[in-house]
């Protein structure tokens, strides 16, 4: 079953979805989650078979209007709480590495 | 008097409210009921004893002072580690969270405090809400308190172990495609998904946003509509929210009025539902026709589809959800990064769990140019069908009564190595989530092996207060009500 799904995705490269994704996969996480996938996505193949000529795609299940909530002006989160969190900080901002070359 | 940790939270009210009791004895009643469990169940990631009994102790203050903010009034509630509370830590069980506090918190635990109740307690959770048996915990599994070999179910085991347990008579859970109703009927409790946009999701950390819905796990159907009655209602910060202030369901739980129409949808009977838990779903029909209720079978011809549309919309929007896990602004960053982009990879990598990469990286699958159209846009036309299958039957019955599972709880290990086969634990769940209606398990049975069994009820949208009632009166016409599990503690067995 494995094999047959596998042939029908041959496009699943998951050194690709892994860079769209910003995960490092090492080759036993591929030869893992490959076959794992492959049967996931031939099992979800049956959709093809469901005539949705015409249908909506669902979005909200109960109809909801957007309302709008009065145009009033609210004390901001604190920054510091949110800063406490960062693994890096230095006066009041986030320190990342390197993102620029010289 | 009957030990505290049996109590529903309905009993625990009454005791308060007369004074035969305070918040404060009750709380370390159960901490002391969680020190004897928890080194067999592993409901709980963590707790914070002094924070409890500080909120037990407000409570006590307030009913002293005559201002009892309602029934929940010194109640407490134990807490999914997926919803915010100011100052705790909050990590969806997973690595990648390690040492964050929330910097505010969820309108639902803002509500719960403000109807007085005790909040405490992170409890253990597929990481990420991403599983259906808890052992996707990022820090250890949960064992089902009936049967320690069995997982408890999942998303939320922690929170369904801890109330069959006795260590919390109420817990607050999450539900994406049956993570409350799941864990209900392997854990033999009460559990709810209300209707989508019922109860706000802010503050709750986002799975799948057009699934996700917190809900009550409880030993009573009354618990159930006092966690309801404190937490739904309308709230500005969720724009999926729906309007409309709080119900007043715990006050009116006699029998639905007149005959109710049962429908019985036949996808549900299929191949790979265990005989035990048919003959148990069967007998409870027997119950409600001889209430008065008719029963009928009826057709939802796309449920079938439902597994397969979930896994596509779970997982699409997981992969965007989670792309916010980078190790940049909150939690866990991976060391000896070369560059910002390294940085993302590493953090991801190390912070992320087994069941979560495969998820982000199906859901990045079929969002991917060129495949959307063939996956995430065809997944949500059927999922249309699903709503609409609903919309018809419900035209003709008022109610709709199944399995909540095809089996009772398996074994730990049995399924962790095929997802695929764990995800179809949840294929009588799914279709409530797409279609966002509410639904509930309430306890109908035991297996031979003395497993519990768990009775789906699913409703039109809105209409949780007649599938409350439905549930109350099976549960008055047995004796699972306030059931706890005979735990293993430190001085034996008890209960």
């Amino acid at each position: 079953m494995e094999d047959s799904a596998t042939a029908r995705h041959p496009e699943l490269d998951l050194e690709a979805l892994g860079r769209l994704a910003r995960i490092r996969l090492r080759d036993e996480d591929r030869a893992e989650f490959q076959p794992q996938l492959a049967r996931i996505l031939g099992y979800v193949e049956q959709l093809s078979r469901v005539e949705v000529e015409g249908v909506e795609p669902m979005t909200h299940p109960v109809p909801l209007e957007n309302i709008l909530r009065p145009d009033r002006a609210v004390a901001p989160d604190s920054r510091e709480a949110y800063l406490d969190n960062a693994p890096a900080t230095r006066n009041g901002e986030v320190i990342v590495p390197r993102v620029i070359e010289e | 008097m009957t030990a505290l940790h049996t109590c529903t939270a309905g009993d625990l009210g009454t005791l308060l409210d007369r004074g035969e009791v305070g918040s404060l004895e009750i709380t370390e009643h159960l901490l002391a009921r969680l020190e004897a469990c928890e080194p067999r169940i592993r409901a709980f990631l963590s707790w914070e004893g002094e924070d409890a009994r500080a909120r037990a102790r407000a409570s006590d203050e307030r009913r002293r002072r005559g201002e009892s903010r309602g029934p929940l009034e010194g109640v407490p509630v134990a807490l999914k580690d997926i919803v915010a509370v100011e100052g705790q830590p909050l990590g969806c069980a997973s690595r990648i969270l390690e040492g964050f506090r929330s910097p505010y918190t969820a309108t639902a635990v803002r509500r719960l405090e403000e109807a007085g109740a005790v909040v405490f307690g992170r409890l253990n959770m597929d990481e990420f809400a991403m599983g259906s048996s808890t052992e996707n915990s990022g820090y250890h599994p949960t064992a089902n308190p009936w049967d320690n070999r069995r997982v408890p179910g999942g998303s939320s085991g922690g929170s369904a172990a801890a109330v069959a347990a006795g260590e919390a008579p109420i817990a607050l859970g999450s539900d994406t495609g049956g993570s409350i109703r799941q864990p209900a009927a392997f854990c033999g409790t009460v559990g709810l998904k209300p209707t989508y946009g019922r109860i706000s999701r802010y503050g709750l950390v986002a799975f799948a946003s057009s699934l996700d819905q917190i809900g009550p796990l409880a030993r009573s159907v009354e618990d159930v509509a006092l966690f309801l009655d404190a937490t739904c209602g309308h709230d500005p910060r969720d724009s999926t929210s729906l309007p409309g202030g709080p119900p007043a369901w715990a006050g009116r739980l006699a029998p639905p009025e007149g005959p109710l129409r049962l429908g019985v949808p036949r996808e549900f009977f299929g191949e790979g539902l265990a005989p035990e838990v048919r003959e148990a779903v069967e007998k409870a029909l027997r119950f409600y026709e001889q209430a008065g209720h008719s029963v009928e079978e009826v057709d939802l011809p796309h449920a079938e589809y439902g597994v397969a549309v979930y896994y596509i919309v779970a997982t699409a929007e997981a992969s965007s959800n989670l792309a916010r896990f980078d190790g940049i602004r909150y939690g866990q960053r991976a060391p000896g990064a070369e560059d910002g982009i390294d940085l993302y990879y590493r953090t991801r990598e190390e912070g992320f769990g087994p069941e979560v990469v495969r998820r982000i990286l199906l859901g990045t699958y079929v969002l991917s140019s060129g495949y959307y159209d063939a996956y995430y846009l065809r997944a949500q036309k059927v999922r249309t069908l699903v709503q609409r299958d609903f919309e018809e039957v419900f035209a003709r019955v008022d109610a709709l009564v199944s399995p909540t599972t095809p089996t009772v709880a398996f074994r730990e290990g049995d399924k962790i190595d095929d997802p695929l086969a764990m995800y179809l634990n949840d294929i009588y769940t799914i279709p409530a989530n797409l279609a966002g209606l509410p639904a509930l398990s309430v306890p109908c049975g035991f297996s031979p092996e003395g497993m519990p069994i768990g009775l789906q009820l699913m409703g039109p949208v809105l209409a949780e207060e007649r599938l409350l009632q439905l549930a109350r009166q099976f549960e008055e016409g047995h004796d699972f009500r306030g059931q706890v599990a005979p735990v293993e503690t430190g001085e034996g067995r008890s209960s």
